[in-house]
């Protein structure tokens, strides 16, 4: 029974021969115009206003009382080496974001979550930080669009929290947390990363590795 | 895309080369342009076989090409061109169905709702198009992934987040399910030739 696809397929062509090529064109052209309003700005405004409006410490301080194991881990390994290395390079940054990027495409999901909260705390502690969070919002958006979904509606929480509340440490520390809940589950699903409780007591995530900026192994 | 030769054959252009994906990397405009001109109709098409009006789907594929303009020197492997092409797709028409809500959108879904559309009058399409609005949201996409850009079971897997033997179950569901439905449909209507 090979009609219903056929018909799909021929359903498919002609909606797509019904475009006309001036339409194509104009949003090629617009696209490809250096001055083209980027998508997503109203959520990077958002996001960029309330992470850049709390102080740093206050998701630091939270994360330094994780544990291995702890959703925030993660993050507090990342102020680690924020303190370590005494502040960060865009092009570094930028290079962060290109490996996420080539891990997603590779599969491994639990690193290039990593690498998206590590890239988080140097985008906050960046010379040019709204510059840095598009490019962050960017690469996140070409990830798969469950972890997409996963780290953009955290992030607004985030941002919301921070914007918002009188006590904006502990409601960072709450969104996230409930981030970090949302990603290990996230990560559970991931074939590649799917597997029995953790072993060893040092992190719960097998075969999770967080990169070190300076290029030293944690 | 053509006939059951699906999009596959290169002779429309898609999926491009890796020699032009490789320009279109290092920013040669011109390939880039050339890609994303191939490319805009695939997403509308896409994007009406999801349920979007005509119009939507044109302003969604826009806001889809302005993304893998930012994000194609991101790109380093070529063989991961179509799996980042549909990511970015699929990223924008989540997006927009998300804002839309569902209702609006199972409101928007269905065999008139598209005048200025000859394609969307025309009798033929009636029982495809009745069969794909009554599958749900993923099997849609899973379906067209599948069937109309042959993609891998393995790419549509990794980009759905899913286990590969997942998306073979969930594909071979998808097809039992469309094929039930078209086949009632071009019973009770017989399709004009």
């Amino acid at each position: 029974m090979t009609q219903p696809f056929d018909d799909l397929r021929r359903y498919a062509d002609d909606l797509a021969a019904e475009v006309s090529p001036f339409t194509a064109q104009r949003a090629v052209r617009s696209a490809m115009s250096p001055d083209v309003r980027r998508p997503r700005k109203a959520v990077v405004a958002l996001v960029a206003t309330g992470l850049l409006g709390v102080s740093n410490v206050a998701l630091a301080a939270t994360s330094d009382a994780a544990v291995p194991g702890d959703a925030l881990y993660g993050v507090d390994r990342a102020y680690e080496r924020v303190f370590d290395f005494a502040g960060f390079e865009s092009a570094r940054v930028a290079e962060r974001l290109q490996e996420t990027g080539v891990l997603v495409d590779r599969g491994e999901l639990g690193m290039a979550l990593d690498l998206v909260q590590e890239t988080l705390t140097k985008v906050l502690e960046s010379d040019d930080p709204e510059a840095e969070f598009e490019t962050l919002v960017t690469e996140v958006e070409n990830m798969p669009d469950a972890v997409a979904d996963v780290v953009f509606d955290g992030l607004v929480n985030i941002a919301k929290a921070t914007a918002t509340s009188d006590d904006p440490g502990a409601d960072v520390s709450e969104a996230a947390q409930q981030l970090g809940r949302q990603l290990r589950e996230l990560l559970d699903q991931v074939p590649d990363h799917a597997g029995p409780p953790e072993e060893s007591p040092s992190d719960t995530r097998p075969g999770v590795i967080i990169p070190d900026p300076g290029g030293n192994q944690p | 895309m053509t006939g059951e030769s699906g999009s596959r054959t290169g002779a429309s252009g898609w999926p491009p080369s890796r020699t032009h994906i490789e320009r279109a990397r290092e920013g040669d405009p011109d390939v880039l342009g050339s890609i994303l001109l191939d490319g805009f109709p695939r997403l509308v098409a896409f994007y009406r076989g999801m349920g979007l009006s005509k119009a939507d789907s044109e302003e969604l594929a826009s806001e889809a090409v302005e993304g893998m303009v930012k994000s194609i020197r991101r790109l380093r492997e070529p063989d991961a061109f179509e799996g980042w092409f549909w990511t970015i797709a699929r990223n924008r028409l989540r997006s927009r169905l998300r804002r839309k809500g569902r209702v609006e959108r199972e409101l928007e879904y269905g065999p008139v709702d598209d005048p200025e559309s000859i394609v969307m009058a025309r009798q033929e399409h009636v029982a495809i198009r009745v069969a794909m609005e009554r599958l749900s949201e993923r099997d849609r996409q899973i379906l067209w992934l599948r069937e109309v850009e042959q993609l891998s079971h393995d790419e549509i897997a990794h980009r759905l987040t899913m286990r590969p033997g997942a998306v073979r179950v969930a594909v071979l569901r998808a097809r039992r399910r469309l094929t039930e439905i078209y086949e009632s449909e071009t019973e009770s209507t017989p399709v004009e030739p």
